[in-house]
């Protein structure tokens, strides 16, 4: 154990540019990829995470003096900047962790397909990043890959259990027949969302308001895509630090900038990731084929919904006036506002698209992910330290919403701290 | 002629990109010239505007207005259920 020990430690200390590759490359062939695709595919991801690693910085050093202006000039609360999902894929997948976790989950799968207790499918090696953020940071704040790999059986194993319950109303009215949807982000929310929604069938008053979201996606929509949202952003944030025309447009154009493309790099990670998911479905498939599964994928499926689109463009402003009325909130929302159709899914799910239910349990949502992306602060800047992340001198921390969305995967990771000294 | 599709998703980076692979590969293997073009579900209505691709084919709802351009569901592709069928759709959707 030791000398696979030292010999992991020796790769990871190379970065994880060049540790990535070398790990994708060996799951690739344990999943019975070629070599070469194997290889090539562990070479794609490496580029993703030097893309990444790229955008990230060139956001944090546009956003760093605006925040540093910000808490001279008025005292200002939110100093941990949501620099977006990709930065937490990023820790999550760079880690020592990983090959050991990603076997884990697959074995938990298949273990609980085998004794009929899930019957999720899950082929979505994407999203595996977010029981391996959880691995990660228990990892290095406890030192313990026992608790690391466990955190993530935990995780996954609740999360197939969700899946299961929710594929029902993903199939009938999302229209996904034969799908679940086992990502954290997503599904994690419906513990919450069904709840809710029978309470807010109790209630006097709201019981009988049904508000539909024709036409929303038609009239905001626009400033629901990264481009404009980025741009309308940083032109604010510029403008709130007081700074001159040319520097609020330079913030602005920049924002714009690292919302765009910070996605196409993670398209980079993800296409190398595709070989390995592709070897996944194959293993399972061949081991289950006479049982009737469903597929789990990436809820990215159910987000074109147009009562999850509308209610997640409607829940941008909201969460931003959260954000600065919420107090102790640190975060300031930015790269992941793209990104709340994926937390809201099972905020509107439950009701079949009613709005007025949508933006009550959406809101109650947005406060527990801005808390917990707030709690995230501290372990997310030194996590993207390590990553070499420019955190900004002064008082600034990085987070994302993302991270703060997974928010039972918080639950299992304070009980596993609690217990490791027993390990 | 090169044809054009548009392939997307939810976010335009993860299944799309799978998809942007089979239906490529099932293109290649029919023998027909093509330039297949990735993004989000949200941004198709704009895309077919200044583009026109020939077909779109995507793992979530398209309902934003894409005029004429036939859509083909894209899961099929992710789960290999009904995967000829989805080609052949494509296949005609292109002729």
């Amino acid at each position: 154990m030791s000398v696979i020990l030292d010999g992991i430690n020796y790769i990871i200390g190379l970065g994880v540019s060049v540790m990535m590759p070398i790990i994708i490359t060996i799951l690739g062939l344990v999943f019975r990829q070629k070599l070469g695709v194997s290889f090539k595919a562990g070479l794609m991801v490496g580029i993703g995470f030097i893309g990444i690693n790229l955008i990230i910085n060139l956001l944090l050093e546009e956003i760093g003096p605006v925040t540093n202006a910000m808490v001279e000039r008025f005292d200002f609360q939110l100093t941990a900047v949501d620099i977006g999902w990709g930065s937490g894929a990023a820790v999550a997948w760079g880690t020592e962790v990983v090959p050991f976790v990603f076997i884990a989950i697959i074995a938990t799968n298949i273990i609980m397909i085998a004794f009929n207790w899930t019957k999720t499918m899950d082929i979505d090696i994407w999203n595996y990043w977010q029981p391996l953020f959880i691995s990660s940071a228990l990892y290095i704040t406890t030192g313990s890959m026992i608790i690391a790999v466990l955190s993530a059986v935990i995780n996954m194993a609740i999360v197939f259990k969700l899946a299961d319950w929710t594929q029902k109303d993903v199939e009938e009215v999302l229209g996904l027949e034969g799908i679940s949807l086992p990502q954290i982000q997503t599904t994690g929310w419906a513990i919450l969302g069904y709840p809710m929604n029978n309470l807010l069938d109790k209630t006097p008053g709201i019981r009988k308001l049904n508000w539909t979201t024709d036409k929303i996606q038609e009239r905001v929509g626009m400033f629901g895509e990264p481009v404009m949202m980025g741009l309308i952003i940083g032109i604010g944030l510029g403008a709130a630090a007081g700074f001159s025309v040319g520097d609020i447009l330079h913030t602005g154009v920049t924002v714009a900038a690292a919302l765009i493309l910070l996605p196409r790099m993670v398209a980079l990670l993800m296409e190398g990731l595709t070989v390995i998911s592709e070897g996944a479905q194959d293993f399972l498939q061949k081991r289950f084929p006479d049982r009737e599964l469903y597929i789990g994928l990436d809820s990215a499926l159910g987000i074109g919904h147009p009562f999850v689109l509308s209610l997640g463009l409607l829940m941008i402003p909201i969460t931003l006036m959260l954000a600065f009325i919420l107090p102790g909130n640190k975060v300031l929302p930015l790269a992941d506002l793209s990104n709340l159709p994926f937390y809201m899914i099972f905020a509107i799910l439950p009701s079949r698209g009613n709005l007025l239910r949508g933006l009550i349990i959406g809101t109650i949502i947005m406060i527990v992910v801005l808390y917990l992306s707030s709690f995230a602060a501290p372990l997310m800047t030194e996590l993207g330290q390590q990553f070499g992340y420019n955190v900004p001198e002064g008082s600034a921390e990085i987070t994302n919403m993302a991270i703060g969305s997974q928010w039972y995967t918080w639950v299992v990771y304070w009980v596993l701290e609690q217990l490791s000294g027993l390990f | 002629m090169q044809k054009s599709i548009y392939v997307c998703c939810g976010t335009g980076i993860a299944t799309s990109t799978v998809i942007a692979k089979k239906v490529g590969q099932a293109l290649k293997d029919n023998g027909i010239q093509h330039k297949i073009s990735q993004g989000t579900v949200a941004n198709a209505p704009t895309f077919v505007q200044t583009n026109k691709p020939d077909a779109i084919v995507s793992s979530a709802d398209v309902n934003g207005n894409v005029g004429e351009t036939p859509v083909i569901s894209g899961r099929p592709f992710l789960t290999g259920i009904k995967k000829n069928e989805a080609i052949d759709e494509l296949l005609n959707a292109l002729k």
